[in-house]
């Protein structure tokens, strides 16, 4: 086996929670309001991709405990197919990790280092993932375990303090336009939720196998739960001024203020986004790099963590022009893309796999 | 300005071998090879973005394939973004 470290399965929980909250407190309130108005803090209940990829991804391990989905993949439609999808997935988790990587250091520069280079940013975020991720699965693992309390504490130190600012009137009318506009603008959060299939990279790697399936129900629990206080705070402190911001998490920490005593709080919520986004990216380079070397059935998967790290520097790059452009095609073609390839195909995948195995048993 | 890239490039290939290659011991073979063969991707992508930065790349491959599903949602949108396309 290429992987040698294992994890637990709170870990597992605890990696699931930070490869979907970072970014998404960032950029979805602004996307999500666009459609659903009022209703937003209810969009992210509608988390069906999330459910529907947990599902999957636990039938998957019972039938093949020892696999990933692409290893699935490679087994059951034999070496062509397999190496064709083998590629795919690894160019496309690549593509994937460099649109995380691109709003990181999007966000950072127009928010706070206004005058430093897009490139020394980046390179510097991907040059500690790539030593994280040289490391291993459990250097990985462990850093989401440190830096989770971290980050919740700091993220309830942003909406707290703000509650006695929160105005009510602003969440009415409840669904005045019926249930569609919330459900509308959760389209783009199934970007998100979907992005719990990297749940069966880690599964094979879990020690104890018994609590593994509460375990992902209660972080995707948690996980809606972030969105929609994330929301709902937004849309109580800013009501329809919400559009007007690109991020507009980051104005309800620079209105955070202390007694006029402690201001420039901003600072809190940069930390919130540097320690969650490098666990993100280092989960999500993790997840490339094993792709990766199962692709070309390496016995080490480290010698190319830093060829990898110089193409994801360079897919960052790539993605987009601007960040114009970046959120557009997030709302657009890599929601859909994401769907086909998270959602979509490891479905088809599971029912030949059911199938397989019933022709196997007889 | 581009030359500067061109030689920061050359100087992190350079680098990365420098780090990796001796930890790679000789029965490593196909690790060898993946290793030089993502690096010479990364150069020749590397030099294309550096020549040319709007390069079309994966986005607008994802653009052209959803565009039929992509314009249904489009039309959702009371405001958009103001995004050309």
């Amino acid at each position: 086996m290429i992987e040698h470290g294992r994890i637990s399965a709170s870990q597992l929980g605890k990696i699931l929670y930070m490869s979907v909250i970072p970014t998404s407190i960032l950029s979805t309130p602004a996307m999500t309001y666009l459609f659903a108005k009022e209703d937003m803090w209810i969009a992210p209940i509608w988390a069906f991709s999330g459910l529907f990829t947990i599902v999957i991804v636990l039938q998957l391990h019972r039938l093949y405990p020892n696999e990933n989905f692409v290893q699935i993949l490679e087994r059951i439609g034999g070496n062509m197919i397999g190496k064709l999808f083998g590629f795919i997935y690894m160019f496309y988790f690549l593509y994937l990790t460099g649109i995380i990587v691109r709003e990181y250091s999007e966000f950072v520069v127009g928010a706070f280092l206004r005058l430093t280079p897009l490139l020394i940013i980046t390179s510097s975020m991907i040059f500690v993932c790539a030593l994280a991720v040289r490391g291993g699965l459990e250097i990985v693992a462990r850093f989401t375990e440190l830096f989770l309390p971290i980050l919740i504490v700091l993220f309830l130190l942003n909406i707290l303090p703000i509650i006695p600012d929160l105005q009510v009137k602003n969440i009415f009318p409840i669904m005045s336009e019926g249930v569609l506009p919330s459900l509308k603008a959760s389209l783009v959060l199934q970007t998100w939720y979907s992005e719990i299939i990297i749940a069966s990279f880690f599964l094979p790697f879990v020690a104890e196998k018994k609590n593994i399936r509460r375990t992902m129900f209660v972080s995707l629990f948690f996980i809606v739960l972030t969105l929609v206080v994330t929301n709902m705070a937004i849309l109580l402190l800013l009501g329809d001024l919400t559009p007007g911001y690109m991020y507009p998490f980051l104005i309800l920490a620079r209105y955070l203020n202390f007694a006029d005593f402690l201001t420039h709080l901003a600072s809190l919520f940069m930390a919130i986004w540097v320690l969650g986004v490098y666990i993100k990216i280092c989960i999500f380079f993790y997840v490339t790099v094993l792709v990766g070397a199962q692709w070309l059935h390496l016995q080490d998967y480290r010698p190319i963590v830093f060829p990898l790290a110089l193409l994801l520097l360079l897919f960052s790059l790539w993605v987009a022009p601007n960040v114009q452009e970046l959120s557009y095609a997030i709302q657009t073609s890599v929601t859909f893309s994401i769907l086909t390839m998270f959602v979509v195909i490891p479905t088809l995948l599971l029912f030949f796999a059911w199938i397989k195995k019933r022709g196997d048993l007889k | 300005m581009k030359w500067m890239m061109y030689i920061l490039l050359l100087l992190t290939i350079f680098g990365i071998t420098a780090y990796e290659w001796p930890r790679m011991n000789a029965n490593m073979k196909q690790e060898k090879r993946a290793f030089v063969g993502f690096l010479m991707v990364g150069a020749i992508l590397g030099g294309l973005l550096i020549n040319n930065s709007n390069l079309p790349g994966p986005t607008q491959l994802f653009h052209t394939v959803y565009k039929p599903i992509a314009s249904i949602v489009e039309n959702w949108e009371t405001e958009g973004c103001g995004c050309p396309q």
